[in-house]
Protein backbone atom coordinates (compact mmCIF):
# COMPACT_ATOMS: atom_id res chain seq x y z
CA UNK A 1 0.00 0.00 0.00
CA UNK A 2 1.29 3.57 -0.88
CA UNK A 3 2.26 5.45 1.47
CA UNK A 4 -0.01 8.61 2.19
CA UNK A 5 0.87 12.14 1.23
CA UNK A 6 1.72 14.48 4.13
CA UNK A 7 -0.70 17.27 3.91
CA UNK A 8 -0.17 20.12 6.07
CA UNK A 9 -3.10 22.78 6.73
CA UNK A 10 -1.76 25.87 8.32
CA UNK A 11 -4.03 28.94 9.48
CA UNK A 12 -5.26 31.30 12.57
CA UNK A 13 -8.70 30.15 12.48
CA UNK A 14 -8.56 26.87 14.22
CA UNK A 15 -12.64 26.20 13.39
CA UNK A 16 -11.50 26.40 10.07
CA UNK A 17 -8.05 24.55 9.84
CA UNK A 18 -10.03 21.51 11.88
CA UNK A 19 -12.72 21.20 9.08
CA UNK A 20 -10.09 21.57 6.18
CA UNK A 21 -8.28 18.53 8.72
CA UNK A 22 -11.41 16.49 8.27
CA UNK A 23 -12.29 17.51 4.86
CA UNK A 24 -8.36 16.39 3.37
CA UNK A 25 -9.25 13.22 5.40
CA UNK A 26 -12.08 12.36 3.14
CA UNK A 27 -9.27 12.43 0.16
CA UNK A 28 -8.22 9.22 -1.18
CA UNK A 29 -4.29 8.56 -0.06
CA UNK A 30 -3.58 12.39 2.00
CA UNK A 31 -2.67 12.49 5.68
CA UNK A 32 -3.53 15.95 7.41
CA UNK A 33 -1.69 17.70 9.86
CA UNK A 34 -1.91 20.93 11.29
CA UNK A 35 -0.40 24.22 12.60
CA UNK A 36 -1.94 27.23 13.46
CA UNK A 37 1.07 29.47 13.61
CA UNK A 38 4.20 30.00 11.24
CA UNK A 39 6.45 28.56 13.81
CA UNK A 40 4.68 25.44 14.25
CA UNK A 41 4.22 25.02 10.50
CA UNK A 42 7.76 25.23 9.96
CA UNK A 43 8.36 22.77 12.38
CA UNK A 44 6.63 20.13 10.88
CA UNK A 45 8.04 21.24 7.22
CA UNK A 46 11.44 20.35 9.05
CA UNK A 47 10.75 17.35 10.71
CA UNK A 48 7.87 15.63 8.52
CA UNK A 49 7.64 14.82 4.51
CA UNK A 50 5.36 17.29 3.52
CA UNK A 51 4.32 16.99 0.07
CA UNK A 52 1.32 19.94 0.12
CA UNK A 53 1.22 22.80 2.32
CA UNK A 54 -2.57 24.88 2.49
CA UNK A 55 -2.46 28.26 3.62
CA UNK A 56 -5.91 28.93 5.27
CA UNK A 57 -6.83 31.98 6.59
CA UNK A 58 -5.68 35.07 9.13
CA UNK A 59 -1.98 34.60 8.48
CA UNK A 60 0.00 37.97 8.01
CA UNK A 61 1.96 37.91 4.70
CA UNK A 62 5.66 37.89 6.03
CA UNK A 63 4.31 34.39 7.64
CA UNK A 64 2.91 32.90 4.77
CA UNK A 65 5.75 33.73 2.73
CA UNK A 66 8.29 32.41 5.32
CA UNK A 67 6.43 29.01 5.41
CA UNK A 68 6.58 28.79 1.51
CA UNK A 69 10.67 29.64 1.61
CA UNK A 70 11.38 26.84 4.48
CA UNK A 71 8.74 24.46 2.30
CA UNK A 72 10.21 25.08 -0.80
CA UNK A 73 14.01 25.40 0.94
CA UNK A 74 13.00 21.99 2.21
CA UNK A 75 11.45 20.02 -0.85
CA UNK A 76 11.08 22.36 -4.16
CA UNK A 77 8.62 19.85 -5.76
CA UNK A 78 6.43 20.87 -2.71
CA UNK A 79 2.60 22.03 -3.81
CA UNK A 80 1.71 25.12 -1.86
CA UNK A 81 -1.93 25.80 -2.20
CA UNK A 82 -3.15 29.56 -1.13
CA UNK A 83 -6.79 28.20 0.27
CA UNK A 84 -9.93 30.24 -0.37
CA UNK A 85 -13.46 30.35 0.98
CA UNK A 86 -12.73 27.95 4.04
CA UNK A 87 -14.58 24.75 3.52
CA UNK A 88 -15.45 21.86 0.61
CA UNK A 89 -16.45 24.56 -2.01
CA UNK A 90 -13.39 25.16 -3.72
CA UNK A 91 -10.66 22.75 -1.72
CA UNK A 92 -11.00 18.99 -4.00
CA UNK A 93 -10.45 22.13 -7.44
CA UNK A 94 -7.43 23.43 -5.81
CA UNK A 95 -6.08 19.95 -4.25
CA UNK A 96 -7.15 18.64 -7.90
CA UNK A 97 -5.57 21.50 -9.62
CA UNK A 98 -2.08 21.46 -7.30
CA UNK A 99 -1.34 17.42 -8.35
CA UNK A 100 -2.51 18.21 -11.89
CA UNK A 101 -5.10 15.49 -11.60
CA UNK A 102 -8.51 14.80 -9.98
CA UNK A 103 -8.35 13.94 -6.06
CA UNK A 104 -11.31 11.70 -5.32
CA UNK A 105 -12.86 11.65 -2.36
CA UNK A 106 -13.72 8.60 0.00
CA UNK A 107 -16.94 9.26 0.00
CA UNK A 108 -19.03 11.71 -1.61
CA UNK A 109 -19.70 14.84 0.78
CA UNK B 1 -8.90 40.48 -29.68
CA UNK B 2 -11.89 39.35 -27.41
CA UNK B 3 -12.31 36.06 -26.02
CA UNK B 4 -15.38 34.48 -25.56
CA UNK B 5 -16.58 31.75 -23.61
CA UNK B 6 -19.59 30.18 -24.24
CA UNK B 7 -21.40 28.03 -21.24
CA UNK B 8 -24.36 26.26 -22.31
CA UNK B 9 -26.79 25.72 -19.38
CA UNK B 10 -27.14 22.14 -19.71
CA UNK B 11 -23.11 21.98 -19.52
CA UNK B 12 -23.11 23.10 -16.26
CA UNK B 13 -21.85 20.25 -13.36
CA UNK B 14 -24.78 18.87 -11.12
CA UNK B 15 -25.48 17.98 -7.87
CA UNK B 16 -28.23 16.76 -6.48
CA UNK B 17 -28.91 16.30 -2.38
CA UNK B 18 -31.53 15.57 -2.05
CA UNK B 19 -32.71 19.06 -0.19
CA UNK B 20 -30.36 20.78 -2.52
CA UNK B 21 -30.12 21.18 -6.22
CA UNK B 22 -27.59 22.91 -7.65
CA UNK B 23 -26.16 23.46 -11.01
CA UNK B 24 -22.73 24.94 -10.84
CA UNK B 25 -20.96 27.03 -13.60
CA UNK B 26 -17.36 26.11 -11.84
CA UNK B 27 -15.79 23.59 -10.57
CA UNK B 28 -17.38 23.18 -7.22
CA UNK B 29 -17.12 20.98 -4.26
CA UNK B 30 -17.55 17.03 -5.68
CA UNK B 31 -17.80 18.47 -9.67
CA UNK B 32 -14.09 19.31 -10.95
CA UNK B 33 -14.04 20.19 -14.59
CA UNK B 34 -10.53 21.85 -15.44
CA UNK B 35 -11.81 23.54 -18.61
CA UNK B 36 -14.26 25.35 -15.87
CA UNK B 37 -12.28 26.72 -12.66
CA UNK B 38 -12.83 30.34 -12.99
CA UNK B 39 -13.76 33.54 -14.59
CA UNK B 40 -11.31 35.93 -13.85
CA UNK B 41 -11.99 36.65 -10.11
CA UNK B 42 -15.65 35.43 -10.34
CA UNK B 43 -14.71 32.00 -9.55
CA UNK B 44 -18.37 30.27 -8.03
CA UNK B 45 -21.54 30.71 -10.08
CA UNK B 46 -24.05 28.34 -8.24
CA UNK B 47 -27.35 28.06 -9.24
CA UNK B 48 -29.27 26.79 -6.28
CA UNK B 49 -32.86 25.58 -5.33
CA UNK B 50 -33.74 24.38 -1.64
CA UNK B 51 -36.39 22.40 -0.73
CA UNK B 52 -39.19 23.75 1.86
CA UNK B 53 -37.76 24.25 5.22
CA UNK B 54 -34.42 23.01 4.35
CA UNK B 55 -30.80 24.78 4.44
CA UNK B 56 -27.35 24.97 4.80
CA UNK B 57 -26.40 24.19 8.91
CA UNK B 58 -23.88 26.65 10.26
CA UNK B 59 -20.31 26.50 8.17
CA UNK B 60 -17.39 28.52 8.33
CA UNK B 61 -16.29 30.79 4.92
CA UNK B 62 -13.15 32.33 4.70
CA UNK B 63 -11.45 34.84 2.68
CA UNK B 64 -13.98 34.96 -0.27
CA UNK B 65 -16.72 37.66 -1.31
CA UNK B 66 -19.65 35.75 -1.48
CA UNK B 67 -22.67 37.61 -3.14
CA UNK B 68 -26.45 35.88 -2.84
CA UNK B 69 -29.54 36.56 -5.12
CA UNK B 70 -32.82 35.29 -4.16
CA UNK B 71 -34.65 34.47 -7.35
CA UNK B 72 -37.45 33.07 -5.81
CA UNK B 73 -38.90 32.74 -2.42
CA UNK B 74 -37.60 33.34 1.05
CA UNK B 75 -33.74 32.64 2.82
CA UNK B 76 -33.22 33.43 6.14
CA UNK B 77 -29.72 34.37 7.46
CA UNK B 78 -28.05 33.68 10.42
CA UNK B 79 -24.08 34.59 11.14
CA UNK B 80 -21.48 34.71 13.77
CA UNK B 81 -21.45 38.31 13.60
CA UNK B 82 -25.21 38.66 15.15
CA UNK B 83 -26.93 39.53 11.75
CA UNK B 84 -30.21 37.49 11.34
CA UNK B 85 -32.53 38.45 8.50
CA UNK B 86 -34.76 37.44 5.63
CA UNK B 87 -33.56 37.95 1.98
CA UNK B 88 -35.97 37.84 -0.84
CA UNK B 89 -36.50 38.59 -4.38
CA UNK B 90 -35.52 41.87 -5.37
CA UNK B 91 -32.69 41.69 -2.42
CA UNK B 92 -28.98 40.96 -2.25
CA UNK B 93 -26.68 39.99 -0.10
CA UNK B 94 -23.24 39.93 0.56
CA UNK B 95 -20.53 38.66 2.96
CA UNK B 96 -16.97 39.48 2.92
CA UNK B 97 -15.82 36.52 4.60
CA UNK B 98 -12.21 36.98 5.35
CA UNK B 99 -10.63 35.96 8.37
CA UNK B 100 -13.49 33.93 8.96
CA UNK B 101 -17.26 34.27 9.22
CA UNK B 102 -19.87 31.01 10.08
CA UNK B 103 -23.48 31.27 8.67
CA UNK B 104 -26.73 29.33 8.20
CA UNK B 105 -28.86 29.50 5.28
CA UNK B 106 -32.49 28.33 5.64
CA UNK B 107 -35.61 28.14 3.33
CA UNK B 108 -37.85 30.01 5.51
CA UNK B 109 -41.06 28.71 3.99
CA UNK B 110 -42.50 25.36 5.18
CA UNK B 111 -44.70 24.61 1.79
CA UNK B 112 -42.42 26.44 -0.79
CA UNK B 113 -38.50 25.86 -2.47
CA UNK B 114 -35.94 28.82 -2.26
CA UNK B 115 -34.30 29.55 -5.62
CA UNK B 116 -31.12 31.97 -5.10
CA UNK B 117 -27.46 32.32 -6.89
CA UNK B 118 -24.38 32.24 -4.89
CA UNK B 119 -21.66 34.13 -6.25
CA UNK B 120 -17.80 33.87 -4.75
CA UNK B 121 -15.49 36.23 -6.16
CA UNK B 122 -11.86 36.10 -4.95
CA UNK B 123 -11.21 39.42 -2.74
CA UNK B 124 -8.38 41.97 -3.66
CA UNK B 125 -6.44 41.59 -0.35
CA UNK B 126 -6.65 38.39 2.07
CA UNK B 127 -8.12 38.16 5.82
CA UNK B 128 -10.08 41.30 5.86
CA UNK B 129 -12.00 42.16 8.81
CA UNK B 130 -15.38 39.58 7.94
CA UNK B 131 -18.39 41.92 7.37
CA UNK B 132 -21.96 41.47 6.58
CA UNK B 133 -24.44 43.51 4.61
CA UNK B 134 -27.94 43.12 2.69
CA UNK B 135 -30.51 45.56 0.66
CA UNK B 136 -33.70 45.67 -0.93
CA UNK B 137 -33.42 47.01 -4.80
CA UNK B 138 -36.16 48.62 -6.35
CA UNK B 139 -36.60 46.26 -9.35
CA UNK B 140 -38.26 49.27 -11.49
CA UNK B 141 -34.91 50.95 -11.54
CA UNK B 142 -33.97 47.54 -14.06
CA UNK B 143 -36.96 47.71 -16.53
CA UNK B 144 -35.42 47.94 -19.75
CA UNK B 145 -31.97 49.46 -18.48
CA UNK B 146 -29.32 47.90 -16.58
CA UNK B 147 -29.41 48.83 -12.41
CA UNK B 148 -26.08 48.39 -10.95
CA UNK B 149 -26.14 46.19 -7.81
CA UNK B 150 -22.83 45.93 -6.72
CA UNK B 151 -19.55 47.77 -7.10
CA UNK B 152 -15.91 48.12 -5.23
CA UNK B 153 -17.45 51.42 -3.57
CA UNK B 154 -19.02 52.07 -0.36
CA UNK B 155 -20.62 54.82 -1.71
CA UNK B 156 -21.89 53.90 -5.14
CA UNK B 157 -24.97 51.73 -5.90
CA UNK B 158 -25.70 48.73 -4.50
CA UNK B 159 -23.67 46.32 -2.22
CA UNK B 160 -19.68 46.67 -1.95
CA UNK B 161 -17.03 44.05 -1.89
CA UNK B 162 -13.65 43.61 -1.93
CA UNK B 163 -12.48 43.84 -5.19
CA UNK B 164 -12.89 45.78 -8.63
CA UNK B 165 -16.12 44.27 -9.91
CA UNK B 166 -19.58 45.61 -10.88
CA UNK B 167 -22.60 43.45 -11.04
CA UNK B 168 -25.86 45.14 -13.10
CA UNK B 169 -29.06 43.32 -13.52
CA UNK B 170 -31.81 43.98 -16.25
CA UNK B 171 -35.17 43.10 -17.00
CA UNK B 172 -36.37 43.79 -20.47
CA UNK B 173 -39.05 43.78 -23.22
CA UNK B 174 -38.60 41.64 -26.51
CA UNK B 175 -36.51 43.67 -28.97
CA UNK B 176 -35.27 46.18 -26.37
CA UNK B 177 -31.20 46.26 -26.13
CA UNK B 178 -28.77 47.85 -23.44
CA UNK B 179 -25.40 49.05 -24.05
CA UNK B 180 -22.23 47.84 -21.68
CA UNK B 181 -19.53 49.34 -21.04
CA UNK B 182 -16.79 47.92 -18.63
CA UNK B 183 -16.21 49.96 -15.42
CA UNK B 184 -12.53 49.11 -15.74
CA UNK B 185 -10.17 48.33 -18.62
CA UNK B 186 -9.24 45.15 -18.90
CA UNK B 187 -12.10 43.87 -16.98
CA UNK B 188 -14.05 41.14 -18.20
CA UNK B 189 -17.82 40.48 -18.07
CA UNK B 190 -19.25 37.21 -17.47
CA UNK B 191 -23.18 37.56 -18.94
CA UNK B 192 -25.84 35.15 -17.06
CA UNK B 193 -29.21 34.79 -18.40
CA UNK B 194 -31.82 34.29 -15.34
CA UNK B 195 -35.09 34.41 -17.35
CA UNK B 196 -35.74 34.35 -21.25
CA UNK B 197 -33.34 34.96 -24.34
CA UNK B 198 -30.91 37.38 -25.30
CA UNK B 199 -28.47 38.08 -27.80
CA UNK B 200 -24.77 39.37 -26.83
CA UNK B 201 -21.97 39.65 -28.94
CA UNK B 202 -23.92 37.99 -31.81
CA UNK B 203 -24.55 34.64 -29.45
CA UNK B 204 -27.79 33.80 -28.37
CA UNK B 205 -28.45 32.63 -25.46
CA UNK B 206 -31.08 30.61 -23.40
CA UNK B 207 -32.37 30.70 -19.85
CA UNK B 208 -29.09 30.18 -17.39
CA UNK B 209 -26.74 30.18 -20.27
CA UNK B 210 -23.42 31.98 -19.54
CA UNK B 211 -21.16 33.54 -21.65
CA UNK B 212 -18.12 35.11 -20.96
CA UNK B 213 -16.17 38.12 -22.66
CA UNK B 214 -13.04 39.60 -21.98
CA UNK B 215 -10.85 42.19 -23.95
CA UNK B 216 -14.03 43.41 -25.12
CA UNK B 217 -14.79 47.03 -23.74
CA UNK B 218 -18.53 47.56 -24.40
CA UNK B 219 -21.38 45.67 -26.10
CA UNK B 220 -25.18 44.96 -26.41
CA UNK B 221 -27.70 43.05 -24.91
CA UNK B 222 -30.70 42.62 -26.69
CA UNK B 223 -33.97 40.60 -25.00
CA UNK B 224 -35.38 38.30 -27.67
CA UNK B 225 -38.22 36.82 -25.41
CA UNK B 226 -40.83 39.40 -23.18
CA UNK B 227 -40.00 39.66 -19.23
CA UNK B 228 -35.89 38.23 -20.32
CA UNK B 229 -34.13 39.37 -17.38
CA UNK B 230 -29.73 38.76 -17.14
CA UNK B 231 -26.68 39.40 -14.97
CA UNK B 232 -23.90 41.26 -15.36
CA UNK B 233 -21.04 40.44 -13.65
CA UNK B 234 -17.62 42.51 -14.19
CA UNK B 235 -14.36 41.31 -12.78
CA UNK B 236 -10.76 41.66 -12.91
CA UNK B 237 -9.20 39.06 -15.29
CA UNK B 238 -5.93 38.54 -13.96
Amino acid sequence: MEKPIQVLIVGKNETIVLLLKRLVNRFKGLHPIVAFCDKSAIDSIQCQPIELVILSSGLLEDCENRIKEKALAKNQGIKIIVHFGGGSGLLKCEISEAFGKEIEWVEAL
Amino acid sequence: MSNIVLHKANTRGAANHGWLKSFHTFSFAGYYNPERIQFGALRVLNDDTVSAGMGFGEHPHDNMEIISIPLEGDLEHKDSMGNTAVIRKGDIQVMSAGTGIFHSEYNKNKGEQVKFLQIWVFPNKRNVTPRYDQITLNEADRKNKLQQILSPNKEDEGVWIHQDAWFHMGSFDKGVSANYTNKKPGNGVYVFVLKGQFRVNGIDLDQRDGLGLSAIEQFDVLALTDNAEVLLMEVPMQ
